[in-house]
């Protein structure tokens, strides 16, 4: 679903990204994890077109991103650490916006509120306004928005990153449900922890490389830490 | 420690894609119709808007309601007057023609029904004239020469605020329309839908000029409608001149959205994109209009009076061309009027020759207006015309010229209106220095005429200008609005069509 081909990025000549190779098929989660600066985000910019890459490619189920963004946005949903809405929309509002633009302009109330609950938002907040929400209520929203669209694949930037507990354990479930039924998760995080719960593999970056991938059900958690630091002290 | 369970197969159809799912772009325009809606609610729920559209609303009211109070209470004095000035003229009494054409009588100009709107240059060039014998006068009854410089500030016509203030509303509305959205991080998750920038922009467009018009159109049917009263019923042409004047400030506001969008899609930040529209804004509505004042002055430098009337009576005296001095012309055509007659003095004649004389006199004074006020208008309408030179820089300019030439308020309305006043002096005169001359005899001056003379008189009826007439002469106006809609529209397509979804990031 996802691939990079010696995917490359340079900000005024400095590189971001070098080289990168990745696979993330259809179902599996395919976790990110690095430094900041590492080329986490980057990566997610290349497959969204927000960027556009020096050299290589980035494909979306085959399309090339580069020379067709909006045929690869429209299979994906995009989740970043700091979901930002319409503050003065309220979440049902928000989620009924982004969810006709992104091609569900059929979806009654009740369907969109469906969407919410099960993205893990209680009922009565629906209909607040954006401006009263947390940042884990904005992310269930984008969630929301994901589940609505009908993703074929999740980009995620720090999803956990300020999330308390509970509203953590609550993504990493619904992104294992996700998983299960056919959604190429990629997300990017600092957390070693979720990425070795949630996650199939375990790419570990570092000055814009893919230093190794890992299986993640060939490691424990201590054993990716101390190959997270080894590669980090290298 | 949860265990993720294996990748599902990769054949698998997500099952989140539902079957009846469309893709935004088979949706466009339900998108722009989409995005539109969203617009209009944010600005309806934004404080700051509402505030600002009361408070425009509010002006143009006040314009539009003063301004037809003006003019209703000018259209009922200029009736009262002409009824009054009618009446004296015919209830003068037994009077001798020339004497009557020295006493004279006044062509009020008529207030357009659209002036309520736009008072133009009206307050300035004056509203009445006095036709007598001789004499061109010029025109009288300028508001702006009793005004202090305090008041003129105060002077808030609905023209000045839809020209002025409300391009703020416009700014205010759309300078973070993509610039706020990239700094807050939504314009990122609009993007990763897989929406067209176009319909971003389109919707956005629509948007915006529908939180607009919930300003301006119950402003315009309020200021027709209130026109229309006050108007005593507006003729036919009346409403097709308002309705251009509807389309001419709607380009205007589709002007500034363009550029707004533009602005705001290509600034780093929306701040950067309030302080770029704002300069706009004070450079198109403040320093332009004058800047290109001032240099118009000096280019066509009006003459003072004093130099004026200098002129043209050392013209008078030293004659036209090769006319010679008063004296001369007289001797001229009392040689000439007595060999047409076959007589040897002017008693032998079968005409009054004071009569002729006076009209002669009239003639000669109608050679040297013509060269004096032709210069005149000149002067004016080159004025005019480097006004609009400005509008390169401001587009405000152009639309000022249309919306004052369709209300009927504008320099060379003026002159239409200068032009048919004096030439209707020209024929009273004519017509009473005619009667003195076959009727007087030997009486001369001595010859009284009557009532019947009185209302046998030409009157006076303008007849303004047709719209093409006045369209005509805007081809420069209006050409200018339509290079800057052709401007504003490709600057916004290009700006949107770069639009970076990240801030301070280049792709």
């Amino acid at each position: 679903m996802l691939e990079a081909r010696s995917l490359s990025k340079e900000f005024d000549g400095h590189p971001a990204l070098t080289g990168l190779d990745l696979k993330v098929e259809s179902g599996e989660v395919f976790c990110l994890l690095g430094a900041n600066g590492a080329g986490k985000t980057t990566t997610i910019h290349l497959f969204l077109g927000f960027l556009t890459p020096t050299s290589g490619q980035a494909l979306v189920a085959g399309t090339e991103v580069a020379s067709d963004a909006l045929a690869a946005r429209r299979r994906l949903a995009y989740i970043p650490e700091q979901v930002q809405l319409y503050p003065s929309l309220t979440g049902l509002e928000n989620l009924g916006y982004l969810t006709a633009l992104g091609g569900r302009d059929d979806l009654s109330d009740a369907e969109l509120r469906g969407f919410l609950e099960r993205a893990g938002l209680q009922t009565e907040a629906a209909s607040r306004r954006m401006s009263t929400y947390s940042k884990g209520m904005r992310q269930k929203v984008a969630i929301a928005v994901a589940l609505a669209k009908g993703a074929e694949a999740l980009l995620l930037d720090e999803p956990t990153s300020g999330l308390d507990p509970k509203a953590t354990n609550e993504l990493s479930n619904l992104l294992r449900e996700l998983s299960q039924e056919g959604v190429a998760v990629l997300m990017a995080t600092h957390d070693l922890f979720r990425a070795k719960e949630i996650g199939h593999r375990l790419g570990i970056m570092k000055q814009g490389r893919l230093l190794d991938v890992l299986d993640a059900s060939a490691v424990d958690h201590g054993q990716l830490e101390q190959i997270y630091l080894d590669h980090m002290h290298d | 420690m949860t265990t993720p369970s294996e990748p599902a197969s990769a054949q698998t159809s997500p099952s989140l894609t539902s079957p009846g799912q469309t893709s935004p772009a088979e949706t466009s325009p339900r998108a722009v119709a989409i995005i539109a809606r969203k617009e209009l609610v944010e600005s309806l729920r934004d404080g700051r808007f509402r505030a600002l559209a009361v408070s425009v609303l509010a002006l143009l009211i006040a314009g539009l309601v003063a301004g037809s109070l003006e003019t209703r209470q000018a259209r009922q004095a200029i009736d009262s007057a002409r009824a009054a000035d009618h009446d004296t003229w015919v209830g003068q009494g037994p009077r001798n023609p020339h004497s009557a054409a020295h006493f004279g009588h006044y062509a009020f100009k008529p207030r357009p029904v659209l002036s309520a709107l736009d008072r133009g240059v009206d307050a300035y060039l004056g509203r009445v004239v006095w036709l007598e014998a001789h004499w061109q006068d010029p025109f009288s009854l300028r508001p702006a020469e009793d005004r202090t410089a305090l008041q003129r500030f105060g002077d808030l016509s609905a023209a000045f605020t839809l020209q002025v203030l409300a391009p703020l509303l416009v700014i205010f509305l759309g300078f973070a329309a993509f610039a706020g959205e990239r700094e807050r991080g939504t314009l990122r998750q609009l993007v990763s839908l897989g929406l067209e920038a176009r319909t971003l922009a389109l919707g956005k467009a629509l948007g915006l000029g529908a939180a607009l018009a919930l300003v301006l159109v119950p402003a315009a049917i309020l200021g027709v409608a209130v026109a229309v009263v006050t108007g005593g019923g507006a003729a036919a042409s009346s409403w097709v001149d308002a309705a251009l004047l509807v389309v001419v400030y709607s380009v205007y506001f589709a002007i500034l959205l363009g550029l707004v969008l533009a602005v705001s899609a290509s600034a780093k930040s929306a701040r950067g994109a309030l302080v770029v529209l704002l300069g706009f804004w004070m450079l198109s509505t403040l320093i332009v209009p004058r800047l290109v004042a001032d240099a118009a002055e000096k280019r066509y430098p009006i003459p003072t009076p004093r130099a004026f009337y200098s002129a043209i009576a050392e013209d008078e005296a030293r004659g036209m061309g090769d006319l010679g001095s008063r004296a001369e012309r007289r001797q001229k055509l009392e040689q000439q009027v007595l060999a047409e007659h076959g007589v040897e003095t002017l008693e032998a004649l079968p005409v009054n020759f004071a009569g002729l004389s006076l009209q002669a006199s009239e003639e000669h004074s109608n050679l040297v207006y013509d060269k004096h006020y032709g210069e005149l208008w000149r002067l004016y309408l080159g004025q005019e015309r480097a006004h609009l030179w400005g509008a390169a820089l401001s587009p405000m300019l152009a639309v000022r010229a249309l919306s004052m030439a369709v209300a009927g308020t504008d320099v060379a309305r003026h002159r239409h209106f200068a032009r048919a006043a004096e030439s209707h002096r020209r024929e009273l005169v004519k017509f009473l220095n005619d009667d003195m001359t076959y009727n007087a005899g030997d009486a001369a001056f001595g010859y009284l005429a009557d009532e019947g003379l009185w209302r046998a008189s030409p009157t006076f009826e303008y007849q303004p200008p047709g719209l093409g007439q006045v369209l005509g002469r805007q081809l420069p106006a209006l050409a200018w609005l339509a290079l800057w809609l052709v401007i504003a529209l490709a600057v916004a397509v290009r700006a949107v069509g770069r639009l970076q979804p990240l801030p301070g990031v280049s792709s």
